[in-house]
C-alpha cells in the first residue's frame, strides 16, 4: 500500500513539472525581482539593485584604508541575502518585531516589579528574598528571546540605525543596564535575605533599583523613538 | 468594547465630525505635530503595556501551577492588583491619544477593530472570571480547570498585543 502511494505521487510529481524552468531562468528572475525591489525602496540610486552598489563600492581602499569602517559594514550587513529575505517578506519582518515587544514584559517587566519591590512600591510586606528571585527568575524567559529577535531586527536596519542618536543611546543604556545588573549580583543578591529580618533594603540596593527602572524605561523610550526617524 | 463595532465606529458614521473636532484641538495636535508627541506618547503606551502584561503573566503562571510557586494565588492577586490597574489605566489613556491624534489609521482597520474587542474581553476576562479563581474564598479547583482558564487570559491578552501591532502592517 505505502509503496503504491509512493509510486503513485511520484508519477504525479513527473507529471507535473515535467517543463520546469531551466536555471538562467530561474536567476533572471531572481535578479528581476532583486532591481524591482531596489527600484521601489531606494528611488534615488537610479537603476542599478543596491545590493551591486555595496559590492561596487570599494571599501575606503581610494583613501588608502582598505578595511571596511563599522558604517561599510553595517550596510553590508543590511544588504546581505539573509536580511534582505526578512526585510522582503511579507510576514517575517512583522513577526520579529511583534515577539521583540510583546517579549517585553517577560523580561523587562519582570525586572521593573523586582526593582519596584527593592523601592518599597509594590509588594510591600512580602519578603525581599523571595520576591526578586521569582520575578528575576521569570525574566530568563523573555530575554533570550529579546536579544534573538533584537538581533536580527537590527540586522535587517544595521544600515540605518548606525547613525540614529536613539539607537547609539539605547545601546549604550543597555551596556549600562548589564554593568548596573553584574554589580547588583555579585555585591548585593548574596546578602538579600538578610533585608527582611534586619534593618530593611540596603540604601546602596535602592540606588541599583532605581538605576536600572530608569535605564529600562530609557531602553523602552529609545526603541521606539529610533524607529520615527528611519 | 463598542469601537470593535464596524457599524459604530467607520468612516461614514454620524459621529466623525466629533471626532475631527477632538483631533483637531489644540493639545491633540501638538502631540500629532510636534516632533517627539507620537515616540513620547507611544513610549508611554509600551511602557504600561510592559508593566500590565509583566503582571498578567505572573498571575497566570501562577494559577497554572508553572511558576511564583512561593505565593499563594490570592495573596500574589492582591500584590499584583494596583498595577494591574494602574498599567490599565496608563495604557488605555495613552491609546486613547494615540487613537485622537491619528484617527484617519484606525477607524476602517480591520485588527483596530478585532484589537478593541480582544481588550473588551480580556478585560470581562480578568475582572468577572479571573477574579473569582484568585479571590482568598475561592473553592478548590481541578487543575486543569486553572490551567484553560490561565491559557485564555494570556490568550487574550497577548491577542490584543499581536492585534495591535497588526494595525501596522494589514489595512
Amino acid at each position: 500500500m505505502g509503496v503504491q502511494c509512493l509510486r503513485f505521487s511520484k508519477a504525479k510529481r513527473k507529471t507535473r513539472l515535467d517543463s520546469p524552468p531551466s536555471w538562467p531562468e530561474l536567476f533572471h528572475e531572481k535578479a528581476q525581482h532583486r532591481v524591482n525591489f531596489a527600484c521601489r525602496h531606494f528611488p534615488m540610486r537610479g537603476t542599478r539593485p543596491q545590493p551591486a552598489i555595496i559590492r561596487g563600492c570599494d571599501y575606503g581602499a581610494s583613501t588608502g584604508n582598505s578595511r571596511m569602517s563599522l558604517f561599510e559594514w553595517c550596510q553590508w550587513l543590511q544588504h546581505t541575502r539573509f536580511a534582505t529575505a526578512i526585510t522582503e517578506s511579507d510576514w517575517l519582518f512583522p513577526l520579529i518585531e511583534g515577539s521583540h515587544i510583546l517579549a517585553l514584559p517577560l523580561s523587562v517587566g519582570m525586572i521593573v516589579i523586582a526593582d519596584l519591590r527593592l523601592l518599597g512600591l509594590a509588594f510591600c510586606g512580602e519578603a525581599t528574598g523571595k520576591v526578586v528571585p521569582s520575578f528575576l527568575r521569570l525574566s530568563k524567559i523573555g530575554f533570550p528571546v529579546m536579544f534573538l529577535t533584537g538581533g536580527l531586527l537590527l540586522i535587517t536596519q544595521a544600515g540605518k540605525a548606525y547613525g540614529n542618536p536613539f539607537f547609539r543611546a539605547k545601546l549604550i543604556f543597555l551596556l549600562l543596564a548589564g554593568i548596573n545588573a553584574a554589580v547588583y549580583q555579585k555585591l548585593l543578591y548574596p546578602k538579600m535575605a538578610d533585608w527582611d529580618s534586619a534593618r530593611g533594603t540596603p540604601l546602596a540596593a535602592k540606588f541599583c533599583a532605581a538605576f536600572s527602572l530608569v535605564l529600562w524605561i530609557g531602553i523602552i523610550v529609545c526603541g521606539r523613538t529610533m524607529a520615527y526617524q528611519f | 468594547m463598542f469601537a470593535a463595532a464596524p457599524w459604530l465606529i467607520n468612516s461614514d458614521m454620524s459621529l466623525l465630525p466629533l471626532l475631527q473636532a477632538v483631533s483637531n484641538w489644540a493639545p491633540i495636535v501638538f502631540i500629532r505635530d510636534s516632533k517627539y508627541g507620537m515616540p513620547a506618547v507611544q513610549s508611554f503606551h509600551l511602557v504600561g503595556l510592559t508593566i500590565l502584561l509583566a503582571t498578567v503573566v505572573a498571575l497566570d503562571l501562577r494559577l497554572a501551577g508553572l511558576g511564583m510557586s512561593d505565593y499563594g494565588l490570592s495573596r500574589l492577586a492582591r500584590q499584583l492588583k494596583p498595577w494591574t490597574v494602574g498599567a490599565i489605566v496608563l495604557v488605555m489613556s495613552s491609546g486613547l491619544l494615540i487613537f485622537l491624534a491619528t484617527p484617519g489609521k484606525y477607524v476602517d482597520s480591520h485588527p483596530f477593530r478585532l484589537k478593541m474587542a480582544l481588550l473588551g474581553s480580556a478585560l470581562l476576562f480578568h475582572f468577572g472570571v479571573l477574579r473569582r479563581f484568585t479571590a482568598p474564598d475561592s473553592v478548590a479547583r481541578p487543575r486543569l480547570v486553572s490551567v484553560i482558564v490561565a491559557c485564555l487570559s494570556l490568550t487574550l491578552w497577548f491577542g490584543v498585543g499581536w492585534a495591535g501591532r497588526a494595525i501596522a502592517f494589514i489595512p
